[in-house]
C-alpha cells in the first residue's frame, strides 16, 4: 500500500461511497434482466449468433486468447529470442515485467503459437508457476514430468520423480548438456541436444526466495553456458526482481526486459476492449467459419455493432473511463462485459449494455462491511476507534472497549432519559453479548488480532471513516455523537 | 434456453431476495456457454452462498465438485479431499483408474492429478468453500488455485468466502460476485414465509367450532410477521442480525410469547396487551447467547453450581490476582504488615500512578502481568490471617490451578518451572475473585491498587 | 587446601562402609510375616474403598447413561449432545469417574467411547488421531507422522486425522453412535478445544456424535472459553459428580470408623490428613495413598506389627521381638498396673521373663484391644446417631466426631452431656426412632438392654394407640408451656390432665432407665485408646512419615542447611556460640556458600557484587584465610552455586549488580 495507510484508507472510503450504490443499481439491472429475458424466451436466436456469443464469451472468460493490441514492440522482442533458441539453438534468458493482467502470459503464447506454427517439433516448453510449484524440489519434478513426457522418456521408477532431489538433478543436468561435456555419456541418445527448451516460470520473483535458488542458478547456468538450448522467461509483477536475485545467479542472467506497458491512453484501453469483443476471421476454427460463413455477413454485423458499442460515448463514460480511471486494469474490463454479453438475444447494442453493466469487482476495503454490522457491534467498534485516539495507542483489548462503550452508552441514556425519549443505541448491553459481537467484529477482520498478552487487538478503521462508511441512518444520532467529539 | 430460465424461476423461488446473485451465477454456469476459469462468491454468514451455489450446480448438469474447507484441518488435507471429491464426481461419470491416485500432498500434485483427470472431461466445476478460513494454509494457496482454472483449461474454480481482500488472489479480473447481507424487511419477509403454528397440538372444536384450519394458519402467519418485527426491534437488530440467529432467536421466543395465547388469556387479534404483557422476553439478553446448556428463555436467573476450591487454593488465587494487578511498586503500601492506617493515609497515592496527560488506563482493565513466583508467595504470606499451615503445600496447590488453567505460566511454556526467571499470571476475571475473596472473608478492594468500578 | 573449608569431611576421614546384603536377622526377620499381613489387610482395605468409590458416582453414571442413550433418539438439527459433568476441582478424581464410565458405557451401550485428555491433544491434529484411532479400536501409536489410510472402498487413501475415516468406519458397523470425552477441559488449550467441538459439528449429520466434558470450575467458565461457533453446536446437560469432600468423608469413615479393622489410623495422624486433604489437596486418590503409606509404614519400621497376624506361632519370632515388645509405654504402664494389685507379681515376673508367656499375653490381649478400640468407635457411632435426631444440635463432621472419639476427648465432653439432656427430653417417636437406628449398630450384650426397651416402649405405645400426638417424658418444658396455657380453656385443661396420665409417667420411666444405660454404657466404652494395653499395636499415630513422604519441605530445607549448616554437617568448628540465639555468627570455618548466603540474606533486592566480594573476603580474613588469590574462587563458586539454587540473577538494571530472586521463609 502506498503512502501512509490513514490517507490511503480515506482514499479508499471515497472510492467506497464511489461505488457505494453500484450494487443496489446492479441488482435492480438484475432483476430487469431477468423479466427481459423471461419475458423474451419465445424467439430462439439462430445457431450462428451462439456460435458467436460462445466465441466472444469463451474470449470474455480468457478460455481462448484475445489478440494482441499495442504491444507489437514487446513481441517482436520475445519473439525472436525464442526464435533464436529454437531455430538455431542459442541459450538465452529474459524477464517480462508487468502489471497484472497486462498481458504477458498472452505474450509469450501467442509468440510459441506463431512459432510452433512454423517449426512445431523443434522445442519443447516447460511451464512453471511460483504460486504451484512452491519449493526447487517440487519444480524439479515438474520439469521433469513435463519433459519426460514430451521427450518420452520412460518414467518409471528408478529415474522417475520418485528419486532423490540430487538426482534428479543430476538427471536433468545430464538431459540439458551436450554428450561430450560428460563423462561415460558418449553413447546418448542423439535426441537429447537436438531439441531445445524453453522454460516459462510464472511468479518469477518466488523462484527467487527458494532457498539457495539452487533451480535459478543451474537453469541460467545452463542458459548462459554452452549446454542444451534453453531459453528461460521470468513472468513477473515485480520492477526490481533482479536484487533479489543471488550474486551467483544475478551475474549469469543476461539482463534482457521486456516491460510491459498498460494502456497509455484510453483510446488504447478501448482498443483492447474491442479487440476482445470483435472476432477476426483468422481466430476461427476451420468448423466455425464453415458454420458462419453459411449465413454470410453475420460476422461482419456483428463486428460493426460492436464497433459503434465501443465508439458510443455513453457506454465509455459510464463504464469504461471508471475503470480506466481507477485501476487501468483489462481483466476488469473483459470480466465485466460477461454478463450483458452472455444475455445478448440480438446483436449488441448500446442500450441493452448500459442498462445491464454489471461490476464484478469485489469492494476494495472491509469498510464495505460496516452497514452489514449489528448495532451493538457498531457501538463496539466505535468505542474501540475511540479509545486508540483517547489514550494514542494502536493495541487496545475487549474489555478496554467495552468499559468504554459502557460509559458511552450510559451517558446516552441519561440523556435521552432527561430528553424524555428513547435514542437508539441507549440499551446498555451485556458483556457476555459484546463478547459475542466482538469475536463476530474480529472474523470480520476489523479487529485485528496482534498477538501479545490478554488477546491485545488494534482496530483497522479509523474513528473518523465509520460515519461516511456507514451509510446514512445506520448510526442514529447517538453513535454519530460517539464519532465526533471525544 | 427455456429449460434455463424455468430452473432459474424455481431457484428465484426457492430463495427469494437473491435474484440477482441467482441470475449471475445462472449466467456463469450456463451448460451452452463457457464458464470464467474462476469465480469468486463473497458474502458474511447466513446469505446463502454455499446453498444456493451447491442447488444451481446441482440442476445445471455440470459435473462438479464441492469441498468444504472448514472440515480440512490442514492444507494437506485439503489437497487430498480436493482430488477425492474430483475423483468421486468424475468416476460418477465414466470410470478412471483409481491406482494413480493415491496420494496428493501438495498444489503441485494436485495440479498433475487433476490435469491427468480431466484431460478428457468437457468442463469441471471445482468449488472450494469457505476457504479464506482454511487452517494452515499455505501463503500461495489461494493464488494458485486460482491460476488452475487458466492452466487447465476444462476446469473452472468457484471460491466461496466471507470478506474477499483486495490482495489475495493476485490476479485481476475475477469475477467477483456479493451476496449482501439481508436487510430488516428481506429477514422478516424471509421468516414470515413459513410461520410456525400457535396451536401446535391441534384445535379442540369443542370450545370454538366456528374456528378451523385456515383461520388458524392465517391468525399464525398475522401473530407471527408482527412477533417478527417486535423481536428485530427489540433485540436482534442490535446483537443478531444476520438471518440465521435471528430465526434462532425467534424460534426461542415463540413459544413463551404465544403461550398465553394457548392458554386463552389472550385472543389472537389483541397483540398490544400480549406484547406489553410478555414484555420481559425482549427484555432478557440471555435468549441472543447460545448457551452451552439448555436455559428456559423465561427467567433470567440461571443456576450456577460450582466445586468448592480447597480453602488455601482460593487464597492463592486472590493472592496472584492481586500480585498480577497491582503495579509492584505499591507493594509496599498493600501489603507490608503496616497498621491499617498508615495503609489508608499511604493508600491516597496508589489511585495517582503514572501522570499521563491522557486520560489513564485502568490496570485493571488490561491483562494481568506476569509475576515471579516470590512475590506470590510473598503477597499471599501477607493477606493470609493466620499463618500457613505446615502441611499446606503450596506448590501442589499451584500445580492443580495451573492444571486447571486459572493460574498461567508467563513466557513460553516449555520453560523451565524451576528457573528463577519463570513467571506466572493469573487468567481469572474480577468478578470471579471477587466471589472467591467474599467465600474465605477477603475484600479484594482493599487491596488494590486501581480500584475496582 | 582452601577446599577443606568447604568439604569438611575430607577423604582422610574413614568413610561409612556399604551396607552388604545380609539375611534378616533379629528384629528383620519378621519382614517376611510383617508384608504378608499387610497385603491382606491392605487388601482388605482398598476393597472397601473401592467398593465406597464405586457407591459414590453410581447415580451420576446411571443418569450419564440415560442421557447417553436417550440422544440417540432425539434428532436436532446438527447440534452436539453433550454432557457437561461437574467433577469437582480434583483432577484424579476425574481419571477415576471416566474410567468408571467408560467401563459401565462399554458393558451396557453399543458405542464407541473415546477418552480424550489434555495431554494428547497439544493441537488439533493430534486430537483428531489419538479420537479417530481410539474410537475405530485400533492402537493409539501417536508418532508426529502423518500416514495415509487405505480404505475399503477404492480410491485416494486418507489421512489419518481425517474424520472420513471415522465416518467410514460407523458405516461400516451400523453407525453406532460416538462418544467422545474430554476428560479435563479446563486444561485443553481453548482454541483447539473450540475447533475440536465445531468440527465435530461440522460432522454430527453424518457421525452421531455424543461429547462429554469434565469440567472442574464451572459450566460458565467453560462457556467463555469455547468459541461462538462451538458453542452454537453444543447442546449441553448437566450432571453432578458427589463432592470430593463427600467422598472422602465417606473413605475415611470405612477406613477408620467401621467394624473390626485390625490396624486404625490414630486421632493425630487422622486429624492431619482430614484437615490436609480438605483444605489444601482435595485429592481422594492422594488420601487412599496415604492411607496405604501409614499401613505400610506401620508394618515396615513396627516389628511388633506382626502381631497383628491372625495366625502367629511362638517360633516365628526372633527374640528381639520381645525385648522391643518389653519396651513399648504401654507394656510397662500394663506391669506398673498389675503391680498395683500385689497378687499377680509372679504373673508380671513371668511376662518379664519368659517370653512364651508374653507371646501368649500378647496374642490373648490383641484382640481385646482391638475389640476395645471398635467399642469406641461403636458407641461414637451410637452417640453419633442420636445427636443426628436432634435438630438444635450443632451439626459436627463425621470424620472430625469419630476423630475425637479415638482421642478419647468424647467422653465427659460437652458434646455427650448436650445430647444426654436432649434425649430426656425427646418424645415416644424420637426415642423409638434412635433406638431403631442404634440397634443394629450395637452388640451383645449391650443390645439385649435395648431391644427390651425397644419392646416395652412399642407394648406402651400399643396401649395408647388411639391417641394422635406422641407421648412426652416430663422433663419436656413443652408440659410447662401448656400449663400456662390452660387457662384458655377447660377443655384443655382437662385433656391436659390426661396428658400427664400414667403412660407419660410410664414413659418417662423408660426413658430415665435408657438414658442412664445409655450413659453408662457411654462412659464405659468412650475411653481413651491410648491408655489401652498394647495400644501402638492397632493404632498408628505417626505423623513425621507423612510430613517427610507427602509435603516435602523441600525449599525450607535447602534454605535451612544454608543458613544453618551446622544442623547438617554437625562439625565442631561452627557450633552455634549460643543455642539460644539461633543467629549463628559469621565464622570464617562455615562453608563459603552459607556464608555468601547469609550476607545475601541481608542484603536488598539489588546487590552491588564488589560490596558482597569485600564483606565476604573480610570474614574469611578473621578465619585465619589471607591470601586473597585463595578467597575469590571460593567466592565465586559459592556465587556460581547461589545462582544455580536459582537465588541471584544477573540484572540489567545496575552495573555490576545482581538481583535477589530468592526470599526467606517463603
Amino acid at each position: 500500500m502506498p503512502a501512509t495507510p490513514r490517507s490511503a484508507k480515506r482514499r479508499r472510503v471515497e472510492d467506497d461511497i464511489a461505488n457505494g450504490q453500484l450494487p443496489t443499481e446492479s441488482n435492480r439491472s438484475a432483476k430487469r434482466l431477468i423479466t427481459t429475458s423471461l419475458k423474451s424466451t419465445s424467439k430462439e436466436p439462430s445457431v450462428e449468433f451462439n456460435l458467436l456469443k460462445s466465441i466472444v464469451l469463451s474470449k470474455l472468460s480468457s478460455r481462448r486468447p484475445i489478440p494482441l493490441t499495442n504491444l507489437s514492440s514487446e513481441h517482436a522482442k520475445v519473439h525472436t529470442l525464442i526464435s533464436a533458441t529454437v531455430q538455431s539453438g542459442e541459450s538465452n534468458s529474459m524477464l517480462l515485467i508487468g502489471a497484472r493482467g497486462s498481458g504477458k502470459t498472452t505474450l509469450i503464447n501467442a509468440a510459441l503459437l506463431d512459432l510452433s506454427r512454423s517449426s512445431k517439433d523443434h522445442f519443447h516448453t516447460v511451464r512453471l508457476n511460483g504460486f504451484v510449484q512452491t519449493d526447487d524440489k517440487l519444480a524439479l519434478r515438474e520439469i521433469w514430468r513435463q519433459l519426460g513426457r514430451e521427450m518420452e522418456i520412460e518414467d518409471d521408477a528408478e529415474n522417475g520423480p520418485g528419486k532423490s532431489y540430487a538426482d534428479t538433478l543430476t538427471m536433468l543436468l545430464a538431459l540439458l548438456s551436450h554428450p561430450d561435456e560428460l563423462p561415460g555419456q558418449a553413447d546418448a541418445p542423439e535426441n537429447q541436444v537436438a531439441k531445445s527448451v524453453i522454460f516459462i516460470m510464472d511468479e518469477f520473483d518466488l523462484f527467487a526466495t527458494h532457498p539457495r535458488q539452487t533451480l535459478l542458478y543451474n537453469l541460467l547456468d545452463i542458459a548462459q553456458s554452452r549446454k542444451a538450448p534453453i531459453a528461460v522467461l521470468g513472468l513477473t509483477t515485480r520492477i526490481d526482481v533482479t536484487e533479489a536475485l543471488e550474486k551467483r545467479v544475478k551475474s549469469r542472467f543476461s539482463h534482457r526486459y521486456v516491460h510491459l506497458p498498460l494502456p497509455k491512453g484510453l483510446g488504447q484501453f478501448v482498443e483492447v476492449g474491442k479487440a476482445a469483443m470483435t472476432i477476426k476471421s483468422d481466430e476461427l476454427t476451420f468448423e466455425e467459419n464453415a458454420v458462419l460463413s453459411k449465413k454470410g455477413g453475420i460476422l461482419e454485423k456483428w463486428n460493426k455493432a460492436v464497433g459503434q458499442l465501443f465508439t458510443d460515448v455513453a457506454f465509455q463514460r459510464k463504464y469504461i473511463s471508471s475503470i480506466y480511471h481507477t485501476t487501468k486494469s483489462i481483466p476488469t474490463l473483459v470480466s465485466d462485459l460477461l454478463i450483458p454479453t452472455s444475455s445478448l438475444t440480438t446483436l449488441p447494442e448500446v442500450k441493452h449494455y448500459v442498462q445491464n453493466i454489471v461490476l464484478l469487482t469485489p469492494p476494495d476495503s472491509n469498510l464495505s462491511l460496516l452497514p452489514s454490522l449489528s448495532s451493538l457491534a457498531l457501538s463496539l467498534l466505535i468505542s474501540a476507534a475511540r479509545l486508540t485516539i483517547i489514550h494514542s495507542t494502536e493495541s487496545l483489548n475487549f474489555n478496554l472497549a467495552y468499559g468504554e462503550y459502557v460509559s458511552l452508552a450510559s451517558k446516552a441514556r441519561i440523556n435521552s432519559a432527561a430528553a424524555g425519549q428513547l435514542a437508539s443505541g441507549a440499551r446498555l448491553w451485556g458483556k457476555e453479548i459484546a463478547r459475542k459481537e466482538w469475536e463476530a467484529l474480529r472474523s470480520l477482520g476489523l479487529i485485528i488480532q496482534t498477538g501479545g498478552v490478554g488477546e491485545m487487538c488494534r482496530v483497522d478503521v479509523a474513528l473518523e471513516e465509520i460515519p461516511g462508511a456507514a451509510g446514512e441512518g445506520v448510526l442514529g444520532k447517538v453513535r454519530e455523537k460517539w464519532c465526533k467529539q471525544i | 434456453m427455456l429449460p434455463d430460465e424455468l430452473l432459474l424461476e424455481t431457484l428465484v423461488g426457492q430463495f427469494p431476495c437473491r435474484e440477482s446473485q441467482i441470475q449471475i451465477l445462472g449466467t456463469f454456469f450456463n451448460p451452452s456457454f463457457p464458464t470464467p476459469p474462476c469465480v469468486v462468491l463473497h458474502g458474511l454468514e447466513a446469505t446463502g452462498k454455499s446453498s444456493i451455489t451447491k442447488s444451481i450446480l446441482k440442476s445445471s448438469e455440470i459435473p462438479h465438485a464441492i469441498v468444504d474447507s472448514r472440515e480440512c484441518i490442514t492444507g494437506r488435507q485439503l489437497m487430498e479431499r480436493a482430488l477425492a471429491s474430483c475423483l468421486d464426481a468424475i468416476s460418477d461419470i465414466e470410470d478412471v483408474d483409481l491406482s494413480a491416485f493415491w496420494r496428493c500432498e501438495n498444489l503441485s500434485a494436485l495440479q498433475v492429478h487433476l490435469e491427468l483427470l480431466l484431460q478428457n472431461q468437457k468442463r469441471f466445476i471445482l468449488v472450494f468453500d469457505g476457504i479464506d478460513k482454511q487452517r494452515e494454509a499455505s501463503p500461495t494457496l489461494l493464488p494458485a488455485l486460482a491460476r488452475f482454472g487458466e492452466i487447465i483449461p476444462c476446469l473452472s474454480i468457484v471460491f466461496i468466502i466471507s470478506v474477499p481482500s483486495p490482495r489475495s488472489f493476485h490476479t485481476a479480473g475475477i469475477p467477483h460476485v456479493h451476496f449482501p447481507p439481508y436487510t430488516r424487511d428481506e429477514c422478516i419477509r424471509i421468516l414470515s414465509l413459513s410461520p410456525p403454528q400457535i396451536f401446535e397440538d391441534g384445535i379442540d372444536n369443542e370450545v370454538n367450532p366456528d374456528y378451523d384450519e385456515e383461520k388458524a394458519a392465517e391468525d399464525d402467519a398475522f401473530v407471527w410477521s408482527r412477533f417478527c418485527n417486535i423481536v428485530w426491534e427489540s433485540l436482534a437488530s442490535n446483537a443478531a442480525c444476520n438471518l440465521a440467529s435471528f430465526r434462532a432467536v425467534c424460534d426461542k421466543l415463540w413459544r413463551p410469547f404465544v403461550a398465553p395465547i394457548v392458554k386463552g388469556d389472550f385472543g389472537t387479534r389483541n397483540l398490544p396487551r400480549l406484547v406489553v404483557h410478555t414484555k420481559p422476553l425482549f427484555q432478557n439478553e440471555d435468549v441472543l447467547m447460545n448457551s452451552i446448556v439448555r436455559r428456559d428463555p423465561t427467567k433470567t436467573t440461571k443456576p450456577i453450581i460450582t466445586h468448592e476450591l480447597p480453602f488455601h487454593s482460593k487464597w492463592v488465587l486472590c493472592a496472584a490476582y492481586l500480585a498480577s494487578y497491582n503495579p509492584p511498586r505499591h507493594d509496599q503500601i498493600f501489603f507490608m504488615k503496616a497498621s491499617e492506617k498508615k495503609r489508608k493515609k499511604k493508600g491516597g497515592d496508589g489511585a495517582r500512578g503514572k501522570a499521563s496527560k491522557h486520560r489513564k488506563i485502568p490496570r485493571s482493565l488490561l491483562a494481568p502481568s506476569p509475576i515471579p513466583l516470590d512475590r506470590l508467595l510473598a503477597v499471599l504470606h501477607s493477606i493470609l490471617p493466620h499463618s500457613l499451615p505446615q502441611n499446606a503445600d503450596i506448590l501442589t496447590q499451584l500445580a492443580t490451578l495451573s492444571s486447571l488453567r486459572l493460574l498461567q505460566r508467563a513466557g513460553v511454556a516449555g520453560s523451565d518451572v524451576l528457573d528463577p526467571a519463570c513467571k506466572w499470571r493469573v487468567n481469572c476475571g474480577w468478578d470471579y475473585v471477587v466471589a472467591l475473596g467474599r467465600s474465605i472473608g477477603l475484600e479484594m478492594r482493599d487491596y488494590l491498587a486501581s480500584g475496582q468500578d | 587446601m582452601e577446599h577443606e573449608k568447604t568439604y569438611v569431611f575430607s577423604s582422610k576421614s574413614e568413610r561409612p562402609n556399604k551396607r552388604r546384603r545380609v539375611e534378616p536377622s533379629g528384629l528383620d526377620s519378621s519382614w517376611s510375616l510383617r508384608e504378608q499381613t499387610y497385603q491382606q489387610l491392605w487388601r482388605e482395605q482398598q476393597r472397601r474403598v473401592q467398593k465406597v468409590l464405586d457407591d459414590a458416582n453410581r447415580t451420576t453414571l446411571d443418569e450419564l447413561l440415560g442421557f447417553v442413550k436417550e440422544s440417540e433418539e432425539v434428532e436436532e438439527d446438527r447440534k452436539l449432545p453433550s454432557g457437561m459433568i461437574l467433577a469437582g476441582p480434583s483432577i484424579a478424581a476425574h481419571a477415576t469417574f471416566f474410567d468408571q464410565l467408560s467401563e459401565r458405557i462399554g458393558e451396557e451401550t453399543s458405542s464407541s467411547f473415546t477418552l480424550i485428555t489434555s495431554t494428547d491433544s497439544a493441537n488439533l491434529k493430534s486430537l483428531l488421531k489419538v479420537l479417530i484411532k481410539s474410537a475405530t479400536s485400533q492402537k493409539s501409536l501417536d508418532d508426529g507422522e502423518d500416514e495415509l489410510i487405505t480404505r475399503k472402498r477404492k480410491g485416494p487413501k486418507i489421512l489419518d486425522y481425517d474424520l472420513q475415516l471415522l465416518h467410514e468406519w460407523a458405516l461400516d458397523n451400523d453407525n453406532p453412535q460416538v462418544i467422545v470425552a474430554f476428560r479435563d477441559s479446563e486444561a485443553f488449550d481453548e482454541n483447539v478445544l473450540s475447533e475440536a467441538v465445531e468440527l465435530l459439528g461440522l460432522w454430527s449429520d453424518r457421525i452421531q456424535f455424543v461429547l462429554l466434558f469434565g469440567i472442574a470450575t464451572s459450566i460458565d467458565n467453560l462457556q467463555e472459553r469455547l468459541s461462538q461457533r462451538a458453542t452454537r453446536f453444543i447442546r449441553g446437560q448437566q450432571f453432578d459428580v458427589v463432592q470430593a469432600k463427600e467422598i472422602l468423608e465417606r473413605i475415611f469413615f470405612t477406613i477408620t470408623a467401621e467394624e473390626n479393622v485390625p490396624l486404625r489410623l490414630g486421632s493425630q495422624l487422622s486429624r492431619v490428613l482430614q484437615e490436609r486433604h480438605e483444605e489444601h489437596i482435595q485429592s481422594v486418590q492422594d488420601f487412599v495413598d496415604a492411607v496405604q503409606y501409614a499401613y505400610m509404614a506401620h508394618f515396615f519400621a513396627n516389628p511388633l506389627s506382626v502381631f497383628l497376624r491372625l495366625t502367629l506361632d511362638f517360633t516365628d519370632l526372633a527374640k528381639e521381638h520381645f525385648t522391643a515388645f518389653r519396651n513399648l509405654p504401654s507394656f510397662r504402664r500394663h506391669i506398673e498396673d498389675l503391680l498395683k494389685e500385689r497378687k499377680n507379681v509372679s504373673k508380671v515376673r513371668k511376662l518379664l521373663d519368659s517370653d512364651q508367656a508374653l507371646f501368649d499375653t500378647a496374642t490373648n490381649t490383641i484382640r481385646r484391644t482391638q475389640n476395645a478400640v471398635d467399642a469406641v468407635i461403636q458407641a461414637a457411632s451410637v452417640l453419633y446417631i442420636c445427636r443426628s435426631h436432634f435438630s438444635q444440635m450443632r451439626s459436627v463432621s463425621r470424620s472430625a466426631f469419630f476423630i475425637t472419639a479415638l482421642a478419647g476427648q468424647l467422653s465427659a465432653s460437652p458434646t455427650l452431656r448436650e445430647a444426654l439432656l436432649a434425649l430426656k427430653k425427646c418424645s415416644s417417636d424420637v426415642l423409638l426412632r434412635i433406638l431403631q437406628d442404634i440397634s443394629p449398630v450395637l452388640r451383645s450384650p449391650s443390645d439385649s438392654m435395648v431391644s427390651n426397651i425397644q419392646s416395652r416402649l412399642s407394648n406402651l405405645l400399643r396401649d395408647v394407640s388411639g391417641k394422635r400426638e406422641p407421648l412426652r417424658s416430663e422433663h419436656d418444658n413443652r408440659n410447662e408451656t401448656q400449663r400456662t396455657t390452660i387457662v384458655a380453656s377447660k377443655v384443655l385443661l382437662s385433656r391436659h390432665k390426661s396428658n400427664l396420665s400414667e403412660q407419660d409417667a410410664e414413659y418417662t420411666k423408660l426413658l430415665n432407665e435408657f438414658v442412664n444405660w445409655l450413659s453408662a454404657y457411654l462412659e464405659e466404652h468412650l475411653i481413651d485408646p491410648k491408655n489401652l494395653f498394647m495400644h501402638e499395636l492397632v493404632l498408628y499415630d505417626l505423623r513425621a512419615p507423612h510430613q517427610g513422604a507427602f509435603v516435602p519441605q523441600t525449599r525450607h530445607a535447602i534454605e535451612q542447611a544454608l543458613f544453618a549448616p551446622h544442623d547438617y554437617l554437625g562439625c565442631s568448628c561452627c557450633v552455634p556460640t549460643n543455642d539460644a540465639s539461633e543467629e549463628v555468627a559469621l565464622a570464617g570455618s562455615t562453608p563459603p556458600t552459607a556464608l555468601l548466603y547469609r550476607l545475601y540474606l541481608e542484603s536488598g533486592a539489588l546487590i552491588n557484587v564488589s560490596d558482597l566480594w569485600s564483606a565476604f573476603n573480610a570474614i574469611l580474613e578473621d578465619g585465619g584465610e589471607d591470601d586473597s588469590s585463595k578467597v575469590m574462587p571460593l567466592f565465586q563458586q559459592a556465587l556460581a552455586e547461589l545462582k544455580t539454587l536459582g537465588m541471584i540473577k544477573s540484572t540489567r538494571k545496575k552495573t555490576d549488580h545482581i538481583s535477589k530472586v530468592a526470599w526467606r521463609g517463603l
